[in-house]
């Protein structure tokens, strides 16, 4: 009974990322509740869940900005559990916020290329001369994501959809094989909505991009999303495509009913 | 080292450190609603001081008391309109410089009005004199100082937690924004709890005057040890503020006892080694 | 070239020119004066490398002018030690003083990394003022034996806006390396730094120390200028000084900081020549400043700039 150990192998190294019994408690709260997820490679992969359901906790493990109590994380072959933030980034996690987390008083060229020069270690230098390091590259990333002809645009300065790119950008600049999306369209009008869904589609086919994203509006996931994890207090209720997701019982019960009417 | 002075010098702390939450308890207040560390606090104490010298000695220390914070409180009041009210949304470097400004401007006009000479009043005759608990002489002053301090604390908790103003001022210590959307006019709010805060520095600046030199400079003594307090009790915490001015009143009377050269050096140590091991002081919210 | 592009390239050298020329030109009292602009040039500068280009406010670096003046004037004066070692030792010392300072410090943000920053501060002018057999407290160092040719006016301004020019060409070229790009960034959004791989604390830290090396070194040339070294230059209002040099020039900016410095010690001069109110100026200016023009001198000459542009556009 069980796979050949050949087939058992295939299938690890196909998961990128995977969650064993991950769990965190604050107080007396379980935000994360034993939770065994697994993405796999070059997937777009969704976390859904009501408010409180405990999505920004389980970002904020996976990417070592708060310890688990218990449980174990995986990147790509490696134990990342404990490991500290800056770690886990230059291992190939990055993470696009929900609320705009950029840099708002420099240009976006200039954060662009901190960025590439924090994956490529090269922060340390202290007699180079910045402004013409990695400049090409971090332009190609604008590009990517559609700001090339806003530059030398200080951050703060974009408007609301141009500085969700900018997060989506600065996450690229690390080349990472995981990109960690939480809550990529909120607040966008449905127009924007849609291109942010084109953009990711498109970003995740041409750099091969594993996409794990938590998402509110429903559309946007069945849209995008090739699997979908449904979180209820911390803990997995559900998991599969958009029908098996659908369909069940217990996610309707607990969350899509209430949504869909 | 005999019981008596032991004793005398606890008395001596504590008093002192009743003072320093008179004032320091203004410097929470204020940063506790309105997120505002006002360097210039001291600033109010002083100019009371200075002024409460003046009334003291061509009235008495009595009206000096009732009159001289009331009317600095109205100054302060008056300050908060036209500067403060511009800097709540500022960045904290702003904030701590434009502080920091009117601490040499009002500094200057102290010099201008009252002079360099050190002055002090004398203590009102129902004061004067001690008496005598388990052997030692407690100064009358001493025990008003204790007395004045509870009744403070006793007074500006109630005022908070039991009134309806209280209540808009938590309200507005909360969450401004929600607090004005309820319909509560925050800025009077604000404005209001600044006079208190200036208010309680005033006091302080008054009952002080028997006891510290009023010199220019105090200023900067008080603010530092008002600073070092509400680090070691938590920012906005009556409470922490009470505990915190007892630590450092306590300190430094028996610092003097002990390694009088050192004195100021301990102070500074206090609020370093908080600041390391336990930034959040140890009641009342964080300051970030 | 077009004409403000010409201006840009001529003006550092016409500025370098118009310092090398001033001994001659104007008093020896103009020129001992002006060293000690230098100093505080340097110092205001090291501040504002932690303040406008790091985001972190350090309300006590007075104590580290007063360890770099009190290293260098300590092996001057008790150890004998040749002049070359005592300049190039004591920010090194300082710089020292600030890891360890430092390393606590950066583990706090805001209004409380300047507490303790403050804290740290005065109990290094404690000690500096109370240890009266090691650094003779409340008296001072004075007599202190310097080299012979900076006993004279000329020699020592030149030296002193050598070294200082060295030391802020050198700064000026951290600022603008990927060190110095990753502190803007970890100015901006510290926490965000963190999830692009950088351990924004490291830079925190090695950042303190280049600041308290540069403050160190500008406190030790000051001795040279001064032939003492007092507690004063140890109390935490010289690094208020400083800060305010910073935001009157402009912390937003490299030169900032160097008109501040330039500004603020000629208008000393200047008011204190007419009244005794001096405090009450400065004031009166650090008000309206931040009120009115947060980002100094530099940024209501760069807004006007901007705004002539768009005009002529």
């Amino acid at each position: 009974m069980g796979e050949s150990g050949l087939l058992r192998r295939k299938r690890r190294t196909e998961m990128i990322l995977k969650t064993s019994s991950l769990t965190k408690s604050f107080g007396g709260l379980m935000a994360t509740n034993s939770v065994d997820l697994s993405v796999e490679r070059g997937e777009i992969t969704a976390i859904i869940g009501p408010n409180g359901a405990g999505k920004t906790t389980f970002f904020n493990l996976l990417t070592g900005y708060i310890k688990p109590d218990s449980g174990e994380i995986d990147f790509d072959g490696k134990d990342i559990t404990g490991w500290k933030t800056n770690q886990i980034c230059l291992a190939g996690i990055a993470r696009a916020f929900q609320i705009v987390n950029i840099f708002p008083r420099l240009p976006i060229l200039k954060s662009i290329q901190i960025a590439i020069f924090s994956r490529d270690r090269k922060g340390l230098r202290l007699f180079s001369k910045a402004s013409d390091l990695s400049k090409d590259e971090a332009f190609e990333i604008l590009a990517s994501v559609g700001l090339e002809d806003k530059a030398e645009t200080l951050g703060g300065e974009l408007s609301q959809g141009d500085q969700k790119r900018l997060e989506i950008g600065i996450a690229l600049a690390n080349e990472p094989r995981l990109l960690l999306l939480d809550e990529p369209t909120a607040g966008m009008s449905s127009v924007e909505k849609g291109s942010t869904v084109e953009l990711v589609r498109q970003l995740a086919q041409k750099q091969n991009l594993t996409v794990l994203f938590t998402e509110h509006d429903m559309d946007v996931v069945f849209d995008l999303a090739e699997k979908i994890w449904v979180l209820h207090q911390g803990k997995i209720i559900c998991s599969g495509n958009k029908e098996e997701v659908k369909s069940s019982e217990i996610v309707q019960r607990v969350y899509l009913g209430e949504e869909i009417a | 080292m005999s019981t008596t002075i032991l004793l005398q010098q606890l008395v001596s702390g504590i008093s002192l450190g009743m003072l320093l939450f008179i004032v320091s308890s203004g410097l929470s207040l204020v940063f506790g609603v309105t997120r505002i560390i006002n360097f210039a606090h001291g600033s109010f104490y002083m100019v009371a001081a200075f002024f409460a010298w003046t009334v003291a000695n061509s009235l008495n220390y009595w009206v000096a008391l009732i009159f001289v914070p009331l009317v600095v409180a109205m100054a302060g009041g008056v300050i908060e309109m036209v500067l403060f009210r511009r800097i709540y949304r500022a960045e904290h470097l702003v904030q701590l410089l434009l502080t920091y400004a009117l601490v040499f401007i009002i500094g200057d006009i102290t010099k201008v009005i009252w002079g360099l000479l050190p002055k002090s009043t004398s203590t009102p005759e129902i004061l004067s004199g001690g008496i005598m608990v388990l052997g030692v002489v407690i100064p009358k002053y001493r025990i008003f100082l204790f007395v004045l301090g509870i009744g403070i604390m006793i007074g500006v908790s109630s005022f908070l937690g039991k009134t309806r103003i209280g209540s808009y001022i938590r309200a507005a210590s909360e969450d401004a924004e929600m607090a004005g959307a309820l319909g509560i006019k925050v800025p009077r709010v604000f404005t209001l709890v600044f006079m208190i805060g200036v208010w309680l520095a005033a006091v302080g600046g008054v009952v002080s005057t028997p006891i510290i030199t009023i010199i220019l400079g105090v200023d900067m003594d008080i603010i530092i040890q008002c600073f070092i307090v509400v680090i070691i009790g938590g920012m906005g915490s009556m409470r922490g503020a009470f505990l915190g001015a007892l630590c450092i009143g306590i300190l430094d009377a028996f610092g003097y006892l002990v390694l009088p050269r050192f004195v100021i050096v301990f102070i500074y140590a206090l609020m370093a080694v908080v600041l390391i091991v336990r930034p959040r002081g140890f009641l009342g919210k964080s300051a970030e | 070239m077009t004409k403000p592009e010409r201006w840009k390239a001529y003006l550092p050298m016409l500025v370098v020119a118009v310092f090398v020329a001033i001994p001659f030109i104007l008093s020896e009292a103009t020129s001992i004066l002006l060293c000690e602009v230098f100093c505080l040039c340097l110092f205001a500068v090291s501040i504002n490398f932690l303040l406008g280009y790091g985001g972190m406010i350090p309300f006590g670096h007075g104590a580290f002018y007063g360890v770099g003046a009190y290293s260098c004037a300590l092996m001057l004066k008790k150890a004998g030690l040749p002049f070359g070692f005592a300049i190039i030792t004591a920010p090194i010392i300082t710089a020292i003083l600030g890891l360890v300072i430092g390393f606590f410090c950066t583990r706090l943000a805001g209004l409380k990394f300047a507490l303790l920053s403050l804290a740290f501060g005065q109990i290094v002018w404690a000690i500096i003022y109370k240890w009266y057999s090691f650094t003779g407290g409340d008296d001072g160092i004075i007599d202190i034996p310097l080299p012979m040719f900076l006993y004279n006016t000329t020699y020592s301004y030149y030296f002193i806006f050598l070294v200082v020019g060295i030391a802020l060409f050198v700064l000026w070229r951290i600022t603008n390396s990927t060190f110095g790009w990753t502190l803007e960034s970890i100015r901006e959004n510290a926490e965000r730094v963190y999830f692009i791989g950088t351990n924004a604390r490291n830079y925190q830290i090695s950042a303190f120390v280049i600041s308290t090396f540069f403050s160190g070194l500008a406190g030790a040339l000051f001795v040279l200028v001064s032939h003492n070294a007092f507690p004063e230059y140890a109390f935490w209002t010289k690094g208020g000084e400083g800060i305010i040099m910073v935001v009157l020039g402009g912390m937003f900016s490299f030169l900032g900081p160097v008109i501040g410095s330039f500004v603020l010690l000629f208008l000393h001069t200047f008011i204190l020549s007419q009244t005794e109110y001096w405090p009450f100026f400065l004031g009166a200016m650090l008000l309206v400043i931040m009120l009115f023009a947060p980002d100094g001198i530099v940024g209501v000459i760069g807004r006007k700039w901007a705004f002539e542009k768009e005009k002529a556009n």
